[in-house]
């Protein structure tokens, strides 16, 4: 018996396996009585019907004689057709009854009561033929009792022998037959205490088979409506939790409501601000273009200022050479002059005057060469001053440059404000739409967290309900184990 | 050296040039001094001692020149000028940094020579004094260059 079997199946399949062992036993009795019946009535038909036979051989052995004592008497030709008459109907059923079907014993006797028929035929052909041609009664009488009577006897005796044989093995058949009966009534007997065992056993086991799944799934039903009752318990509580949060969720999302206004206001001033900052952003990328043409002005001016500056140098490097010129003169003439007061002071008295002049021009030429240094010493100074100048003023050029190329940037940077100013503009416009639009979503989403806040208390209220049956569920589940395993219902 | 009284008082009648080597000033006597002019080209002579830069064309005569400030021991001054001396039939360029002039110079401007300087080498200075604030020495153009030396350039004389 399978464990996939239904309770109703395993007892279904007992009592039908009850009801085959019942059904064998009849059928088993029923098919040996009538086996019983049918071979006994068989034996005794057969030998009955031998035994007969056997009587009715008799009769027309007796009939032979008596037709023969008829014709010795009378010497009348009709006995002799009826003995033809007898003897053939002697013939014909034994040979009928040589045809059944006998054992080694019985073909014995048929053969010599065949052979004690034929002799006691012999004997009496042998007497009627004496009997045609001898009229002595007496004499015929002597011979026939002595060669018929005789033969006649051992033919009675023959028939007796097989008859007796027959009615032995009826007999016997009989007690056989009352042996297969008892045989028969002991296997009934036999066969149904076996099957009694076997629904015993049967019942016992699927009694015991059943209590113990039975027992499991009671066992198993008590669990899990215990797991079912604490999970239950545990869904009342978190329901009620839930109720609880959604409560919390509603208020949070009533704020995030106010919120998401504040949100979308803000975004509108945004916008506002970010338009304002966008047409500063163009006043600001105006002023830079008008301030960059200034510069490009100012840096023409410096080029002019630098141009001017270099010419001023080369001029005075003109004035150094021009000097450089003058300082030689000075120092030819001051040459010259010590010269002529050396030829003053050799030529004596007539050269003092000359002498005197050629001093003067000496202190002259030395004042020249006096001048000259110090005019060097300006012009240095002017070519120093004139370079630094040049340096600053370049500087001041690359500066300009530096500020033109700043100017493109700030221009560049003005515009870039403008630009992502107008893409703020646009967000934040599109941050109000968004904001006004999940304002309103929030809302209906309020509204669906208030109808799950609904769903939720009555949820509660369903899980408290739920909670109760499952209770009674499990003292219900409590009182079966107790039916059905007494020691275990606890 | 002999007789400095003598030149003293000769130099108080005549005239002499004065010129300046760094913080020195040197003066000669007028009549030995031919003219003054500015550095020639130098062609540099073989053997010759440290103050004698070498041979210089003068007017188309070779003319040696002494460097005073070398042979004066305050060397390292570059030469500014040069001063053309008479020595009877030899002439030398002096070179200095600069001329000043020509002037007389007051007696009590010069002293007689420390004994200490009268040496040999020292032929070349008469007498020494103080002039604004400055050594100043009277130069004997004679003896600035010594004979010796004046042999070992005769025979370049000769050849110019």
């Amino acid at each position: 018996m399978g464990r996939s079997f239904s309770f109703g199946q395993k007892i279904g399949l007992g009592f039908t396996v009850v009801a085959l062992v019942a059904l064998l036993v009849a059928g088993l009795a029923v098919y040996s009585l009538r086996a019983a019946v049918a071979e006994k009535d068989r034996v005794l038909s057969a030998y009955g019907r031998n035994v007969i036979t056997a009587g009715d051989l008799q009769i027309e052995a007796e009939q032979r004689v008596s037709f023969a004592r008829g014709y010795f008497l009378a010497k009348d030709g009709q006995f002799l057709d009826q003995l033809a008459e007898s003897r053939g109907e002697f013939d014909r059923i034994l040979a009928e009854l040589r045809k059944r079907s006998l054992s080694p014993e019985e073909e014995q006797l048929l053969a010599k009561v065949d052979q004690s028929a034929r002799a006691q035929s012999v004997a009496t052909e042998r007497v009627i033929a004496a009997r045609k041609v001898d009229e002595d009664l007496g004499k015929i009488a002597t011979q026939f009792q002595a060669e018929v009577v005789p033969r006649n006897t051992d033919l009675r005796k023959a028939l007796e022998d097989f008859t007796q044989l027959e009615e032995r093995q009826m007999e016997r058949a009989d007690r056989q037959a009352a042996e297969v009966a008892a045989f028969v009534t002991n296997l009934m007997i036999g066969t149904a205490g076996a099957g009694v065992v076997g629904a015993v056993v049967l019942a016992v086991v699927l009694a015991r088979l059943l209590g113990r799944q039975i027992g499991s799934a009671l066992h198993r039903l008590q669990s899990s409506s215990s797991e079912l009752q604490a999970a239950t318990s545990q869904q009342t509580t978190t329901t009620r939790e839930q109720a609880t949060a959604m409560s919390e969720i509603a208020t949070t999302i009533k704020e995030l409501v106010v919120t998401a206004r504040q949100i979308a206001e803000s975004a509108r001033r945004v916008s506002g601000i970010a338009d304002e900052t966008a047409a500063g952003a163009r006043a600001g990328d105006q002023t830079v273009q008008r301030t960059h043409e200034a510069v490009t002005g100012i840096r023409g001016q410096v080029d002019v200022i630098v141009t001017h500056m270099l010419d001023l140098g080369r001029k005075s490097q003109q004035v150094g050479g021009i000097l450089d010129v003058i300082n030689e003169l000075s120092e030819q003439t001051n040459i010259l002059a010590i010269n002529a007061s050396i030829e003053a002071a050799g030529a004596g008295e007539a050269g003092r005057r000359f002498g005197v002049v050629a001093d003067e021009v000496r202190k002259l030429a030395d004042r020249v060469g006096g001048s000259t240094k110090d005019i060097r010493s300006i012009i240095d100074d002017i070519r120093s001053s004139i370079h630094t100048t040049v340096m600053a003023t370049e500087a001041g050029s690359k500066a300009v440059d530096a500020g033109t190329r700043q100017f493109g940037d700030v221009s560049a940077a003005f515009r870039e404000i403008a630009r992502l100013v107008e893409t703020t503009t646009e967000a934040a416009r599109e941050i109000e739409l968004s904001t006004k639009q999940q304002t309103t979503a929030v809302e209906q989403v309020n509204e669906a967290i208030a109808s799950v806040a609904q769903a939720s208390r009555e949820s509660e209220v369903s899980s408290a309900q739920t909670l109760q049956t499952v209770t009674e569920l499990n003292g219900l589940a409590r009182d079966l184990a107790r039916l059905v395993q007494p020691g275990a219902g606890a | 050296m002999t007789e400095p009284a003598n030149v003293i008082e000769r130099v108080e009648r005549e005239s002499v040039l004065l010129t300046r080597v760094g913080s020195r000033s040197y003066a000669l006597p007028l009549a030995g001094v031919v003219e003054c002019f500015r550095p020639l080209s130098v062609e540099a002579v073989a053997g010759a001692p440290p103050f004698l830069l070498g041979l210089s064309v003068v007017r188309g005569e070779p003319v040696p020149v002494v460097d005073l400030a070398v042979l004066m021991g305050n060397g390292g001054v570059p030469p500014g000028r040069y001063v053309l001396a008479r020595l009877g039939e030899r002439r030398v360029a002096l070179a200095v940094e600069e001329v000043v002039g020509v002037c007389k110079l007051d007696a009590d401007v010069l002293r007689d020579l420390p004994p200490l300087l009268r040496s040999a080498d020292a032929e070349a200075v008469t007498a020494v004094g103080v002039r604004d604030d400055q050594l100043l020495f009277l130069l004997r153009p004679a003896r600035v260059v010594p004979d010796d030396l004046w042999r070992t350039l005769a025979p370049g004389r000769g050849q110019a």
